[in-house]
């Protein structure tokens, strides 16, 4: 019984295809098929709003309140243990007489001590430099000639930039240029976002990771907190500033890779031998409020778990698109 | 400095914070440190502002509500450290015998209840209903599909017939969810 319409339909096929031409049929096989799939997917993931579906967001929220992986990066890293600088313990509390000796004998160690020894070695070393300050200004500005200036307009285009840039780079005369890519001063307890720009330039990446060791004295500068000078009197008044640098192996942009996946490779690698957390968040962030693109994420990835009804009907039926 | 002392925690401070809250003196310190780091006026409270600086809340589809929990309270938009504590002592997780009155599952739920109810009239209307849906949806549903998900689900937990939703009813609508766990954080000592 099938076989006669099955018959006439495999020679109808084969006329059409000899004149070139077709029903079709493949495609709406394959097209019905993807439907299909795609129909069943969203009904495995969607669910009917309930009003607990408030609840996660919530405590996500208080979470983030009671602690969170950036605003803790802009302000000097916590010490485990005291580390005899008022400084560092912000609830001073009088506890017992040692800790309180200990403290002043270092205080007068380094006020009277050490203080005046790194003034001393500091306008030393400035007297030594033939001629003194005027001579300063001069090797500052034979430096400063190496330097890649930028007229205001340049500066706003960001080709004019990169080509700048990568004129500088493939010049073998020129002195290798030294990025800090995060753009901004972080407590050294985390790598923040690395601004993309300077690894579209090509040519190749000298990573360097630099750990201080807070204990000593810590090198964080809060410029929102501290001005420079009384930034210099603390560091000069810590007992010492130590600090660890690895030079890592030279890194290369791959063919495949885009520059912001190469940022982050570097990123990683740099916190891997720091000892530092990789974090995502731009450190953009001490100063300015994230980007309204984050929250619309979550509301799309909400929305695409909602099970969502046809208005327009008598009765209820599910959305077929 | 002379400043900052006057901000310090006494040890009565502390003893009260535990008395009604239930955290341990560890926990108590830990967060006036958090609070102080978040206070960037130094004035000894909070502002919206020093809440939403902090970018996970800021993107948060709920954050400006979840902020809003906090000012409830307070008469001059500012939240002091007693008043956080306070917020916060819902969330802490239940240990059997340990109830306290903050963070009983009733109080976990009704600090729920309290996201809906903007104007706190112990009722959840369709309109704030409606409110929190737009919340956490954004601009991906239209607004009849979003007002037929209000209509369904007030319908779903309406026993009363008034056409909205009281603690009661939201309380059994919640019945199954497991709250003590989604309403609850670790505090770290």
């Amino acid at each position: 019984m099938i076989i006669p319409p099955f018959i006439i339909l495999l020679v109808t096929v084969v006329v059409l295809a000899s004149l070139g031409k077709s029903l079709g049929l493949r495609q709406k096989y394959v097209q019905f098929l993807l439907k299909v799939f795609e129909d069943n997917n969203e009904r495995l993931g969607t669910h009917e709003f309930e009003l607990g579906d408030c609840l996660d967001y919530i405590r996500t929220g208080m979470e983030a309140i009671v602690d969170d992986e950036v605003t803790k990066r802009f302000s000097a890293e916590e010490l485990t243990s005291w580390n005899f600088l008022t400084r560092t313990n912000c609830q001073y509390e009088f506890i017992s007489i040692r800790l309180t000796i200990f403290w002043v004998v270092g205080f007068i160690l380094r006020y009277c001590l050490l203080l005046p020894l790194r003034i001393l070695i500091l306008t030393i070393g400035v007297g030594q430099r033939h001629g003194g300050f005027l001579s300063i200004f001069q090797r500052a500005l034979s430096r400063a000639s190496a330097h890649i200036w930028f007229e205001r307009s340049e500066a706003k285009d960001r080709f004019a930039v990169a080509r700048r840039l990568r004129e500088h780079v493939e010049d073998p005369d020129k002195l290798p240029i030294l990025i800090f890519p995060e753009g901004t001063c972080i407590n050294n307890t985390s790598v923040m976002q690395f601004k993309k720009g300077t690894f579209e330039v090509g040519g190749i990446i000298y990573p360097v990771a630099i750990k201080y060791d807070p204990r000593f004295g810590d090198a964080f500068w809060n410029s929102s907190k501290d001005s420079m000078v009384s930034y210099i009197y603390m560091m000069m008044t810590s007992w010492a500033i130590v600090c660890d640098v690895w030079y890592l192996p030279p890194m290369t942009k791959r063919e495949d890779e885009s520059s912001i996946d190469f940022a982050n490779r570097v990123k990683a690698n740099i916190a891997r031998q720091g000892g530092l957390v990789d974090l995502v968040w731009d450190g953009g962030l001490k100063r300015s409020a994230p980007k309204k693109e984050w929250k619309q994420q979550y509301q799309q990835e909400f929305s695409r778990r909602l099970k969502v009804q046809n208005v327009n009907s008598e009765k209820k039926e599910e959305k077929t698109e | 400095m002379g400043n900052k002392s006057s901000l310090m925690l006494q040890e009565q401070d502390i003893k009260d914070i535990q008395e009604e809250t239930g955290f341990l003196p560890g926990q108590i310190e830990r967060l006036y440190s958090r609070f102080t780091s978040l206070d960037k006026g130094d004035n000894g409270s909070l502002s919206r502002e020093d809440f939403l600086r902090i970018p996970e809340l800021a993107i948060n589809p709920l954050g400006d509500r979840i902020v809003h929990a906090f000012f409830k309270e307070s008469e001059d938009d500012h939240v002091n450290f007693r008043q956080f504590v306070r917020v916060l002592a819902h969330f802490r997780p239940i240990k059997h015998n340990q109830e306290n009155n903050l963070n009983a599952r009733e109080e976990k739920l009704r600090f729920a209840f309290k996201m809906y109810d903007l104007d706190d009239d112990e009722r959840i209307s369709r309109e704030e209903l409606l409110a929190v849906l737009h919340m956490m949806v954004g601009e991906n549903i239209s607004d009849e599909q979003l007002n037929s998900i209000a209509e369904r689900t007030i319908l779903e937990a309406d026993t009363d017939g008034d056409q909205m939703i009281s603690f009661e009813e939201f309380c059994a609508a919640l019945e199954r969810s497991d709250v003590e766990q989604k309403m609850s954080i670790k505090f770290l000592k």
